[in-house]
């Protein structure tokens, strides 16, 4: 069940933050082409793709997390006993886990506050609430969290079943 | 003393294996919690904050544009014409190599692209040609590091968004120090080679035709760096704007001229730009926000202290920071290093009285640098990888290209004029 979410999340951060970085490119050559044909500029252009870059970082890191393709120092773990290089990559997993479920909270009093001061994009003609762009925080950590439990939780088994067949071995 | 602790638990975080944007944010949580420098509502504001940058938008567009041209050969003809022109010259298939090395590196901006790319085009040819494994290896890895100097380099947006400084500007003083490094590197491919394989090995020289019929098919990958350093320096687009055109252009090379690329080659392109974006701006949301709250503790205050007490001159602090990155550089990657030291040694850099811009120059030959001394050398395993050359040999064989990098970054440091020439 836990994984069946971690697949579907899987999806839905790539959709996402592969669109993201489609949709500020579309919106970039869409600026150009009317400033340099229509002489004319649009002023909610900058501020979209700006909310854009954030949605695609997160819901990528999210993904890369979950991929555990994210760039660490690695000769130290790569250099111990196996055994004492899984445990430790097991707390590591734990705490990045634990920094997403502070991120969840951290990202979703900050939508809140926001929320309650009503700031909006309205200056450059882009009536969307603030909030909306940053609720992609606790949205992407959230979906980050699940995916990285289920990482850890088929890594723990995966861990459980090396101990018992050396055990039996 | 707060900041050497916090830097401390980072670096702690860090050697342990933390992946690098945790290890920052952990640190910075922990400066929170622990020393009360910030509050909670920042840290959730930087969250936000440390990401909304226009400028910051050029990384993905550049990343996006390299892995279109890698993923559709584009860069393949220029490399190509380059190889053919150079023929006639003593060791000129090798002297071809490493200039193809600049030009792909005036493309992509990615030195890792780069190395690969070139590895998988020319490691059979050159071989076959007589030259060994280790000597072919340790100059496409040395080769690829051009990419991070020559603009449009990745570092160097980084670089410059941290340090609020136009990234325009920055493309411009690279442009001599990327020219000199690469004319180095050359020299020192063909010096290396005609010592080893004699100066009596040329090739036949290609016909005036065949070298026309090649410049006209490198005529589209010769307009990307066209379109970016040309648009950026002519002032029609800002470096996020090259970098968006240089992607639809790349697009509709491989779309629409080239065909080699389909629409679910296109998607995956997206989706896997869009994840390595992910995985260097989220290091370097972490280290905005763990430079501002080192800052909080007084870390640049510290290090002037330390300059006044010790009476050092710009050069002599610029040389320690040298001897501190490349220390750094043997553990940490490139982007981990721009990020990083960036945000923490920037103020403490300018309150020596060194110019922006020249860091700029001195932070990425030293990330050149890193990319190449084992053990955490990203373009050697890469080389190593691609090429199937044991990680010993390529190091090996990188050695006379590291000697000339460090030769090259001391030029760099002691004369700020070839930074700083062409923004004069």
């Amino acid at each position: 069940m836990f994984e069946l979410l971690a697949t579907a999340f899987r999806r839905i951060d790539e959709f996402v933050t592969g669109a993201a970085l489609c949709a500020a490119l579309y919106i970039l050559g869409q600026e150009m082409v009317a400033r340099w044909v229509f002489n004319y500029s649009f002023t909610w252009t900058e501020d979209l793709s700006r909310v854009l870059l954030v949605v695609l970082v997160y819901f990528g890191a999210s993904a890369v997390a979950s991929e555990d393709r994210h760039i660490r120092v690695g000769f130290l773990l790569e250099s111990m006993p196996a055994k004492v290089s899984r445990y430790l990559r097991l707390i590591i997993d734990l705490a990045c886990l634990g920094f997403c479920v502070i991120a969840v909270w951290l990202g979703a009093r900050l939508v809140h506050d926001t929320a309650a001061i009503g700031l909006s994009f309205a200056h450059s003609g882009f009536a969307l609430p603030v909030w909306v762009a940053q609720s992609c925080i606790p949205i992407s950590f959230a979906i980050a969290s699940v995916r990285i439990a289920a990482r850890i939780l088929s890594g723990s088994r995966r861990i459980e079943s090396q101990t018992v067949a050396s055990e039996e071995g | 003393m707060v900041a050497v602790q916090i830097l401390g638990v980072m670096l702690l975080f860090l050697f342990i294996g933390v992946p690098i944007g945790f290890a920052l944010w952990f640190a910075g949580l922990f400066a929170v919690l622990v020393f009360r420098l910030s509050s909670l509502t920042q840290v959730a504001q930087s969250l936000y904050s440390t990401l909304d940058n226009f400028v910051l938008l050029a990384i993905p567009f550049f990343i996006l544009a390299g892995n279109i041209i890698v993923r559709g050969n584009v860069a393949t003809p220029l490399f190509q014409l380059i190889q053919s022109s150079t023929r006639r010259l003593p060791a000129g298939a090798a002297i071809g190599t490493s200039l193809g090395c600049a030009a792909f590196g005036a493309m992509t901006g990615s030195s890792v692209a780069a190395a690969a790319a070139l590895a998988r085009t020319t490691t059979q040819e050159l071989k076959r040609l007589g030259y060994d494994a280790g000597f072919i290896s340790g100059m496409l890895a040395a080769g690829g590091t051009l990419a991070i100097l020559i603009p449009p380099s990745v570092s160097l947006v980084i670089y410059g968004s941290l340090a609020k400084i136009s990234v325009g500007s920055l493309f411009i003083a690279a442009v001599i120090p990327g020219i000199l490094m690469a004319a180095a590197l050359t020299t020192t491919t063909w010096i290396v080679a005609t010592r080893r394989y004699g100066v009596e090995n040329r090739l036949e020289p290609a016909s005036r035709e065949e070298l026309m019929r090649q410049a006209l098919m490198a005529l589209p990958a010769i307009g990307i760096p066209v379109i970016i350093l040309g648009g950026i320096f002519s002032g029609l687009f800002s470096p996020t704007e090259a970098a968006a055109v240089a992607s639809l252009y790349a697009g509709a090379l491989v779309c629409f001229v080239f065909r080699n690329v389909g629409l679910r080659d296109l998607s995956e392109v997206f989706i896997d730009s869009a994840k390595s974006t992910a995985t260097i701006l989220f290091i370097v949301s972490g280290a905005i926000f763990i430079g501002h709250v080192c800052t909080l503790a007084g870390l640049p205050n510290d290090v002037i202290a330390l300059l006044e007490a010790y009476d050092l001159s710009w050069w002599e602090f610029l040389m320690l920071v040298n001897v501190m990155l490349l220390v750094l550089g043997f553990f940490l990657d490139g982007f981990t290093l721009t990020t990083v030291v960036t945000p923490l040694m920037l103020p403490s850099v300018l309150a020596a009285g060194v110019d922006p811009f020249h860091f700029a120059i001195v932070l990425v030959v030293n990330i050149e640098i890193a990319a190449i001394t084992p053990p955490i050398g990203l373009n050697l395993f890469v080389i190593s990888s691609v090429s199937d050359v044991p990680v010993g040999d390529v190091a090996r064989g990188v050695l006379p290209f590291l000697v000339v990098l460090v030769v090259m970054l001391i030029l760099f440091t002691f004369v700020p004029e070839i930074s700083l020439f062409t923004l004069k």
